[in-house]
């Protein structure tokens, strides 16, 4: 079972935290009972019959029972050395843990309704006469007595106009309440504790999971080559593929041989964006929308651009006929100090 | 104790809802041309007067200011007369207050498509016309309160604690607000910069929502609703709770309108959460005014006003529910800057303000008329076509939000966006001309009403003058003993008007005070520079044609938007940005990291015809941009005036400025020849409008491109 | 007449607090038929997720994958228009329907009503017993009985809760994903779960507690059809002519009756009562807490309840059914039968034009949908001096389940169109998207001004079906 527990962090804490809650409750309790009750409700606990089986009995003790059960079972159950059951199966010691919390969260959820009844009994104990008369609820929510009013309009009249009242509705008031409870937590959260991500570092974190994400695809595509790591290939079969990548996508604007047409002239030394093999793929990859020529990493896999662009470099010296006259600025291969474009 | 007799004044509130129906006529008049211009974009009729830019703002202040403002002081005029028992303070100051008022709207009318424009949402008049609304409505508050002063009730009813409050934060905020530093007459600067511009004009913006299309019309429900039905009002006790409770809470929420921006992080989470808690206030006022209803719930069958009522409550339930949904992170991250948020707006406006008007308007006129209304039938028709006009107004509008926020932000498994921006307008289209019929269908329902209401008016005769009579009241026995706590402010409307006061401002210093005096809410960025003497002139251009209508200038820090547009936006970026132009919609692309995105001459063809580079754009062209040259005779004040804001120009700058215009211009001029061989006047305002474009949102690539140097 | 319930709502007590309604189990007429109906309704919702066509299934609503399939056909973001639509149309439909038949809706389809009265006050009934029973046990202190018989409601309460958010989950993720996410354990997939425990709950709070403020306080919906109804608008409502005045009966009541004729020849109405006895069962058994005999309220979900527990009474004391019945308040006004006006005709008909239009607008949907854009950021290209080129980007979206073919290429013989990477005549599989990026060629003197609109022709499987404006810059 301490095995289990590993899952999920913090399950301990939540057990010593309602076992925790629950004896500040009855601690509280008992020091009502003892200190503030007045003679004659002693005299009443005194009276009451703990025999559940008694239709007059206005004390349940049936609540305390059950509650005492509720914590004494899955504590029993976390108390044992060695589980009873033992299999080896993630997916089994998940759903046990999952099939736990719910149960935890259902007990709990069960002894603070004991909890609130008791804490009704309690206060219909040591109520004022006049107290007792509004409800807890009342008095809680800070309503004025309505039964004390005869008639719900209100004297006053405006054009006409009366008004009746009526109180303000308790679910309205819970919603309210639940609505600032809300608000409380969540600035607890993202300013106080501080354990909620805000922009910049859901941000942060949106891009590494995008990340991720990329590169497992790109993995499963078998393909990581990027701009940073890509080598100029001299493979024949992989210039070959290039080669062909090149006729079919790249000729028509660049020419058959790399002379340029509509687009820049890949035979000159001449470049836009940078001779060397990073800046060819990361040009071929990204494209340079602004001049027409468009983005191929949804066209091609890395591997492709990879040898398509070891198939352009090829070009450089050969002088073909018709060239375009040469655009940008004359690149010299200062970046291979940088190591990996050779 | 002894009677007196009075008067009550129905003129001035006649005038008011005539005003209404004409502005209201006007102002949906606009909106569908507006709505079909997106459309069809060439509806502009290729006049500069007539763009979308420029007449959206007209559409929204008519809206606002024109039919709801008049509805509300129709509203207000005949209700706080009848629950104070005595006539407005002074027909003097209620004749000014009417004239004074519909000034201001033909000014706006005027100023607006003249492009003369501060480009604040809201509150893009200019400062002449900001002065004279403060005047007007500082007439409008002496009338109000000498009236509430000299009633005959004891105490103030709900309906005016609601007037109160709105009188005192719309001054507020318009004042607050409308700061600026002027150049001429019709151009100023807004005081503020980015991001505290930002968090007061959406201080401003939210609670013009709340203090002039909500508070006012609640005051309003709790007088004509209970007067129609003829049913008391259901809780006294909510109406207390739900008043206090509605404006405090409400002047916190302005940030969930810049959830995701620069704007720091703790400011926006107080915009969250208490655009959470508004939930239970803002329902407050709907319940009390159903269950007040639900004893006449069958009158609700034959009386067509109380129809009209009902859907305006229900309106409102459901706006004010979707407004605090949307200001989760979660649901903003998706639904902000789509026609979503326009959708919600509208359910607003058409449903509860609309609504609620029209249901008024058919209860007074046969009352001050002395008639019974001309036709039921044609009211029955005007309820069921002005519903159906919401429904095919809100629904394709929800569903054109859903798919931008589903497109905007879809990627391929390699990591890039799967559509293009204008992909998805294109989409969207169909639904913009469906919302476009739902606007004709509910003028057209406007149009019946204004019929209806004129027949009435010919077959009644006026009153203009209503007898009344009323003790006066004994001051004397004002006692605060044994009653309920809240008549103290029941019984001093200054009482009230202050308590209302520090109320609301409570939730605004909190947030503006730090944001002005707190230097570490705003980063500084070294690289961030001031324009240039002629990118300051394309900005006004910018400004000037309301480009910030359709293009938001803010980056919010999502993969997709990055991804799309570039980095996102720092607060340090828009310290030089008076006003800030974030817009509020993206019905074109975000422009903050448009700058040298594209070419010159691209931006040139763009501008001229915006279809030939943007295919299916429902940009419309704009050639009087080739046309008309660049008055930049004001340059070396505004330039001042911008140093006066802190914007540091240098003297030199400021006096080699026209030069420096000339310069700048020629480069651009040389770069379009070089380019496309076009052949360009460099004194036009095109040339200005490149400059700007070509600026936008790249002082913080230099940043990065000097970071890669030091690393090299 | 008592009043008071125009002052205060029935499901409030004095003090703000709720005024818990124990609606009486109904019975009769309605009630099976409703039942009927309910059942049907929840094996559709409950069996939908799981129907698959050619292994596709037939209802899905993916948000987050951007995949939607309605009735077995596939659906795109770029088709939402026709949602929109659909939307709209079924609102008028319904406002039309609401006007001429009342809140039908309501009582008879609303996953509301059918899943607290079918389900969640049926669980009610079978485990604490009827209202009385049930009040009594709630007034009852804490016995090992009542909290047996409350833990059990609760658990299964949170149980068809949990169903019903797991249901709503494989609408939208599809019952394939569901399972598998379950198989690997919800832990994987905290989100998720997260989503549905949240779901869950809420479904719960609704059916346990909330129950009918919801359509009380928040439904729109609700209260929007009030306002489309008009006194020939078909209600559940009282006939307070024939049950007016109201008093319970007494023994010899016929008897009192036959003699008071036999002497004075007529029954008059102050002597003659109402058939209304007054046993107050309508009252019991409504899940609003209303009084029907006050008329048309707010509350009224239009359930019948109150029809099938008048009907019983009446058949006991020997009256004519129908006391409370289906009828519009004109009809009972004249004592005319609920009759169909050419109103309810001309009505029908428009909705049945409605229906066609949707049905046609989703037969007609283009089972291929195409997007010619400019390449972003490029203007034109001067290929030689006689001739410009403009660049484009395609996107082909295949709708279909199945494969097929497509060309495109210009109308006029002037244009021609040079793809990049891809031939003008390609394939797309079933569902797919494809891009493409091509070249238009135009000679300069076919030009005539900056902005010219070149026509291609798409053509799918060797069809033409559809012409695609492009406009080329250049000049």
């Amino acid at each position: 079972m301490r095995n289990m527990l590993k899952h999920i962090t913090g399950v301990e804490t939540y057990l010593i935290f309602s076992l925790f809650l629950f004896l500040v409750f009855f601690a509280g309790m008992l020091i009502w009972l003892f200190v503030f009750l007045k003679k004659n409700q002693v005299e009443y606990f005194k009276n009451v019959p703990f025999d559940g089986t008694e239709n007059n009995a206005k004390f349940p003790k049936m609540p305390i029972l059950l509650l005492i059960a509720m914590i004494i079972s899955p504590l029993s159950a976390f108390a044992q050395d060695k589980p009873t059951f033992y299999v080896d199966s993630t997916l089994f010691t998940e759903w046990t843990m999952l099939f736990l919390i719910f149960i935890a969260i259902f007990l709990t959820a069960i002894t603070l309704g004991v909890a609130i009844q008791l804490l009704l009994i309690m206060y219909n104990l040591t109520a004022t006469e006049e107290e007792k008369q509004l409800g807890i609820w009342q008095v809680l929510l800070g309503l004025k007595p309505i039964a004390k009013e005869k008639d719900l309009m209100l004297p006053e009249k405006y054009d006409g106009i009366s008004e009746l009242d009526n109180p303000v509705p308790a679910w309205f008031n819970m919603l309210f309440g639940v609505t600032i409870f809300f608000a409380v937590v969540y600035m607890g959260i993202y300013h106080v504790w501080k354990v909620g991500d805000l922009q910049d570092e859901e941000y942060v974190k949106e891009v590494q999971y995008a990340g991720v994400q990329k590169e497992q695809y790109l993995k499963k595509i078998a393909s990581l080559i990027d701009e940073n790591n890509v080598k100029v290939t001299k493979d024949k079969k992989a210039l070959d593929e290039g080669a062909k990548v090149y006729q079919i996508n790249c000729a028509s604007c660049h020419g058959k041989k790399g002379e340029g047409g509509l687009g820049p002239n890949l035979a000159d030394e001449y470049w836009l964006h940078g001779g060397n093999i990073n800046q060819v793929f990361k040009t071929i990859k990204k494209g340079v929308a602004a001049k027409g020529m468009i983005s191929w990493e949804k066209k091609l896999n890395p591997l492709q651009i990879q040898n398509t662009a070891s198939f352009i470099l090829t070009f450089q010296g050969t002088n073909p006929p018709n060239p375009k006259e040469p655009q940008g600025e004359k690149f010299v291969e200062k970046s291979s100090a940088k190591g990996n474009a050779k | 104790m002894k009677i007196e007799q009075f008067a009550y004044d129905n003129r001035t509130v006649r005038d008011f809802g005539v005003a209404t129906m004409i502005f209201g006529i006007v102002g949906m008049l606009v909106g569908v041309t507006v709505a079909f211009q997106l459309v069809f974009p060439a509806l502009n009729f290729g006049i500069q007067y007539t763009t979308f830019g420029r007449i959206r703002p007209l559409h929204t202040n008519a809206i606002i200011f024109a039919f709801v403002g008049n509805a509300i002081f129709m509203g207000v005029y005949y209700s706080l007369q009848r629950v104070s028992r005595t006539r407005m303070y002074s027909d003097t100051l209620s004749r000014i207050h009417f004239w004074g008022w519909q000034l201001i709207i033909l000014s706006a009318a005027i100023t607006l498509p003249l492009g003369l424009t501060s480009s604040k949402e809201y509150a893009e008049l200019e400062m002449p016309i900001d002065v004279a609304i403060t005047l007007i409505w500082v007439v409008f508050g002496i009338n109000m309160f000498g009236t509430i002063m000299k009633r005959r009730e004891k105490h103030i009813y709900v309906a005016v604690w609601f007037y109160i409050a709105t009188w005192v934060t719309v001054a507020l905020l318009h004042i607050v607000n409308s700061f600026a530093l002027p150049v001429s007459w019709f151009k100023s600067y807004s005081l503020y910069a980015g991001v505290q511009d930002a968090l007061v004009q959406w201080w401003y913006g939210h609670n013009a929502v709340a203090f002039f299309l909500t508070t006012p019309f609640l005051g309003m429900m709790y007088y004509f609703l209970p007067k129609m039905a003829n049913r008391p009002v259901y809780s006294y006790k909510l109406s207390i709770l739900h008043f206090w409770t509605l404006i405090f809470l409400y002047i916190w929420a302005g940030p969930h309108h810049l959830l995701y921006t620069s704007l720091p992080s703790w400011v926006q989470s107080l915009g969250v959460v208490f655009s959470i808690m508004l939930i239970a206030p803002s329902w407050g006022g709907m319940i009390n005014g159903l269950l007040t209803l639900r004893g006449a719930w069958d009158k609700v069958r034959d009386d067509t006003s109380l129809k009209f009522m009902v859907v305006a409550l229900t309106a409102y339930g459901m706006a004010t529910f979707e407004g605090p949904l949307l200001s989760l992170k979660s649901v903003n991250a998706i639904a902000h800057f789509t026609d979503w948020i326009v959708a919600h707006v509208h359910v607003g406006g058409l449903g509860w303000n609309g609504f609620m008007t029209f249901a008024i308007l058919y209860w007074l006129f046969p009352r001050m008329y002395q008639t019974e209304i001309y036709s039921k039938k044609m009211m029955e028709w005007h309820f069921w076509i002005g519903t159906l006009g919401i429904l095919f107004y809100a629904v394709p509008m929800y569903w054109a939000g859903f798919v931008q926020g589903l497109m905007w932000k879809e990627f391929l498994p390699d990591g890039n966006l799967k559509h293009e921006f204008l992909a998805t307008s294109i989409q969207i289209i169909p639904m913009y001309a469906l919302r476009g019929i739902g606007g004709v269908l509910y003028l057209g329902g406007t149009i019946l009403m204004v019929y209806n209401l004129w027949q009435t008016a010919r077959k009644g005769v006026f009153l203009a003058n209503e007898q009344a009579e009323a003790p006066a009241l004994e001051h004397e026995v004002i006692h605060v003993g044994h009653s309920h706590w809240h008549k103290i402010f029941e019984s001093k409307s200054l009482v009230m008007l202050v308590g209302s006061l520090i109320v609301v401002s409570i939730g605004g210093v909190v947030q503006l005070v730090p944001m002005f005096f707190v230097k570490e809410n705003v980063e500084k960025i070294s690289t961030v520079k001031p324009y240039t003497p002629l990118e300051l002139e394309g900005r006004d251009l910018y400004i000037r044609e309301g480009c910030n209508n359709c293009h938001t200038q803010m980056v919010r820090p999502f993969l997709s938007e990055t991804e799309r547009y570039g980095e996102y936006a720092k607060s340090g970026e828009f310290v030089y940005e008076h006003p800030f132009l974030w817009g509020s919609k993206r019905t074109g692309p975000d422009l903050l990291r448009v700058g040298k995105k594209y070419l010159d001459s691209w931006h040139y063809y763009h501008m001229l015809e915006p279809t030939s580079i943007s295919q299916g754009s429902i940009m419309p062209p704009y050639p009087w941009l080739f046309e008309q040259t660049l008055d930049y005779s004001l340059i070396n004040v505004k330039m001042r005036a911008m140093r006066t804001l802190g914007v540091p120009y240098t003297e030199n700058e400021i006096t080699q400025a026209t030069e420096n215009i000339k310069i700048q211009a020629k480069g651009i001029v040389e770069n379009l020849r070089k380019e496309k061989k076009i052949t360009v006047n460099s004194n036009l305002e095109i040339i200005a409008m490149i400059a700007y474009l070509q600026r936008l949102g790249t002082d913080i690539k230099v940043e990065k491109q000097q970071n890669i140097d030091t690393q090299k | 007449m008592d009043t008071t319930f125009r002052e205060q709502v029935g499901v409030l007590d004095k003090k703000g607090g709720r005024n818990w309604i124990y609606a009486k189990k109904p019975k009769g007429y309605f009630y099976n038929w409703r039942k009927v109906m309910a059942f049907a309704l929840l094996i559709v919702l409950f069996a939908t997720p799981f129907i698959k066509i050619n292994g596709h299934p037939f209802m899905l609503f993916n948000i987050v994958g951007r995949e939607f399939i309605i009735f077995g056909v596939p659906f795109f973001p770029q088709d939402f228009y026709i949602f929109a639509l659909v939307m709209l149309l079924g609102l008028v439909f319904i406002a039309l329907f609401t006007v001429a038949f009342g809140r039908l809706f309501c009582g008879w389809v609303c996953p509301q009503t059918i899943f607290m009265e079918f389900v969640f006050r049926r669980i009610e009934y079978w485990i604490e017993g009827d209202a009385s029973q049930q009040k009594k046990l709630n007034a009852l202190d804490w016995t090992t009985d009542k909290i047996l018989k409350k833990t059990t409601k609760h658990i299964l309460f949170f149980l068809w809760s949990f169903w019903i958010a797991n249901t709503f989950l494989a609408y939208f993720i599809g019952v394939d994903a569901l399972w598998k996410m379950v198989e690997e354990t919800p832990i994987k997939h905290a989100g998720t779960f997260f989503a549905l425990v949240v779901f869950t709950g809420a479904f719960y709070g609704n059916f346990a507690f909330f129950r009918e403020l919801s359509c009380i306080v928040v439904c729109p919906y609700g209260r929007m059809q009030s306002v489309l109804l008009d006194k020939n608008s078909l209600v559940v409502a009282y006939n307070y002519l024939r049950g007016e005045p109201r008093g319970k009966i007494q023994k010899n009541q016929k008897e009192l009756e036959n003699e008071l004729e036999n002497t004075l020849g007529n029954t008059t109405k102050n002597t003659k009562k109402g058939d209304c006895v007054d046993c107050g069962l309508c009252v019991q058994v409504c899940p609003t807490g209303i009084d029907i005999r006050n008329g048309t309220q707010m509350e009224c979900v239009n359930c019948t309840a109150c029809i099938d527990a008048c009907d019983e009474v009446m058949l006991k004391i020997d009256k004519p059914l129908g006391l409370i019945t289906y009828a519009s308040d004109e009809s009972i006004k004249t004592g005319q039968k609920f009759q169909f006006t050419t109103r309810i005709l001309a009505y029908s008909i428009v909705l049945l034009l409605l229906s066609t239009v949707v049905l046609f607008l989703l037969l007609t949907r283009p089972q291929v949908q195409v997007y010619v854009l400019k390449a972003q950021g490029t203007l034109f290209y001067e290929v030689n001096p006689n001739t410009l080129a403009n660049l484009y980007n395609g996107e082909f979206v295949n709708k279909t389940f199945e494969e097929i073919s497509i060309e495109i290429k210009p109308k006029y013989p002037e244009a021609t169109i040079k793809m990049i990477g891809e031939k003008t005549t390609f394939k797309l599989q079933k569902q797919e998207t494809k891009k493409a990026t091509f070249f238009i060629e135009m000679p300069r003197q076919k030009l005539k001004k900056i902005n010219t609109n070149v026509v291609l022709l798409l053509l799918v499987n060797g069809k033409v079906k559809k012409e695609i404006n492009c406009s080329f810059l250049g000049q």
